[in-house]
Formats: structure tokens, C-alpha cells, sequence
């Protein structure tokens, strides 16, 4: 099993991004509010006060999205459906994801199926 | 990792350096650095001093971080002024400051800058390098006490 990991920067993508979790046949995820270390360093700690003007055209907040898989197949059929979505993970600003190993866990109702 | 040896350059930490306000704080800072990486002090006060319209750098406890990204700056660089009295500094916590470190950086080099501020927050928070910063009795004194958080 897997953790995948996807902070969304650009959180008016939330729907449709969701919409994708379940065609690629992920059926539940885990969705956080969730805020950018330099966001918060420029707009809530004064001595980086000076930093704003790097921020410009960063959105102040994100959603971080948890879901667990049974392997990377699930992921392998998301990541085109949300490159589709949000314009290309690979340009700047988009978000980022990723994949951790689960060593153990339990309670997971369903995950995602085996379609390929 | 930021390193303070290789942006406070010898000479340029003092103690009981005069200031009667944040003004002449920022002066006396000023002064200190331009002269020891060659600034220009005028333009380095006026950056300064636009900075700190946006919110005051003094941190609190009795600390200030006046800094600038500029033109005209090679490298990212450091002067520490230790006053001989406290000053208004409308600190974070309305405390008076005493220790002034003031950094200049070159605008390319954004991500150095920011590394060392948070680096330097972070040797500030120690309440026991505030006091030995405070007793050191020399500049070079306090530049080593600075050194040894590398």
C-alpha cells in the first residue's frame, strides 16, 4: 500500500481534481486545508515582511488531498487526468505529488480497484 | 546552509556603537557595513529604511535584523552593531534594541538572504547567545561568539 500525497495549489481545481481521483479509480481520499511555508513566512512573520513581493501571483492557501492505494497502477492512470486538469503539474504553482510506503495499516474500507 | 563566516567579514561586528534612536541605529549600522564591504551607505539606508516601512525587524528581545535586498551588492554580507544604550526600535514586543544586525544581499540571490535571516532568528531566539553577545568585550569577541553557531 501507498500514501499518496497531493498538495493542489490552485484550489479552484478542488472539483474536478476529485472527479479524476475517482475515474482513475481511487474512491476516498482525505482533503486538508493546508498553507505554503513562504506564504506564511511573508505574510505572518514580520521579519520576512520583505518577501511579499516574491509571492506575488501565489495563492495564500492550498488543499492537501491523503489517499491511500494498493499500489502505483492507481496512481500511473491519475497523474494524466490531473496534469490534464490543472494545466501540468510541471509548471510552477500547480502542486506537487507524490507516494510514501504504508508499513502497516487497518480500517480501509475500499480501495482503489485493479482496472488497468 | 547560510554560513556567518563567510558572510560577517572581519571588522565589521562592533560594541558601544552611539545611537540615540532607531534612526541613528540604522546609521551607525549602516555606516558599519558599507565601510567594511563597500557600499554605498547612502543607497543602503534608503534600502533599509523602505524595509522597515513595511514592519519594523526588530524582533524582540532587545534584537533588530534591518535588511535590504539591493543593487550593487556582490555578495550577501553582515555588520553587527551592538549599542552602547538601547533604543526604540518598534519591536515586536515594544522592548528597546541593543543589537542590531544588519544584512545587505543582492537581489539574485534571494534564496541566501532568506537562509540567513532564518538562520539568524534562529541563533537569536537562545536567550544564552543574546547574554554572551551582550557581555562579549570586543567586536571580535562578538564575531566569534556569531562563528561558533556555524
Amino acid at each position: 500500500m501507498k500514501l499518496l500525497v497531493f498538495v493542489l495549489n490552485k484550489e479552484e481545481f478542488l472539483e474536478e481534481v476529485l472527479e479524476a481521483y475517482v475515474e482513475a479509480g481511487i474512491p476516498g481520499a482525505t482533503i486538508l486545508d493546508s498553507e505554503g511555508l513562504g506564504y506564511f513566512l511573508a505574510y505572518e512573520v514580520p521579519l520576512f515582511a520583505g518577501f511579499k513581493e516574491f509571492m506575488k501571483g501565489n495563492k495564500p492557501y492550498n488543499k492537501t488531498i491523503l489517499s491511500v492505494v494498493k499500489d502505483e497502477k492507481a496512481v500511473g492512470r491519475l497523474v494524466p487526468i490531473l496534469d490534464e486538469v490543472v494545466g501540468g503539474l510541471q509548471n510552477p504553482g500547480t502542486g506537487v505529488i507524490f507516494t510514501l510506503p504504508i508499513e502497516w495499516g487497518y480500517g480501509f474500507a475500499r480501495l482503489d480497484d485493479d482496472e488497468e | 546552509m547560510a554560513s556567518y563566516r563567510n558572510v560577517l567579514r572581519d571588522g565589521l561586528a562592533a560594541v558601544g556603537i552611539a545611537a540615540k534612536d532607531k534612526a541613528g541605529a540604522l546609521e551607525a549600522a549602516a555606516g558599519l557595513l558599507a565601510a567594511g564591504a563597500g557600499l554605498d551607505k547612502g543607497r543602503l539606508l534608503v534600502a533599509v529604511a523602505a524595509r522597515e516601512k513595511l514592519s519594523s525587524t526588530g524582533i524582540g528581545e532587545g534584537v533588530a535584523i534591518p535588511h535590504a535586498l539591493m543593487e550593487g551588492v556582490a555578495a550577501t554580507t553582515m555588520a553587527v552593531a551592538r549599542l552602547a544604550e538601547p533604543v526604540d526600535f518598534d519591536a515586536e514586543d515594544g522592548g528597546p534594541v541593543d543589537l542590531v544586525f544588519m544584512i545587505a544581499g543582492p537581489r539574485s540571490d534571494t534564496g541566501g538572504h532568506l537562509k540567513l535571516l532564518s538562520k539568524l532568528a534562529r541563533t537569536l531566539h537562545d536567550p544564552e547567545f543574546r547574554k554572551a553577545a551582550r557581555e562579549a568585550p570586543d567586536g571580535p569577541a562578538l564575531a566569534r561568539l556569531i562563528y561558533d553557531r556555524d
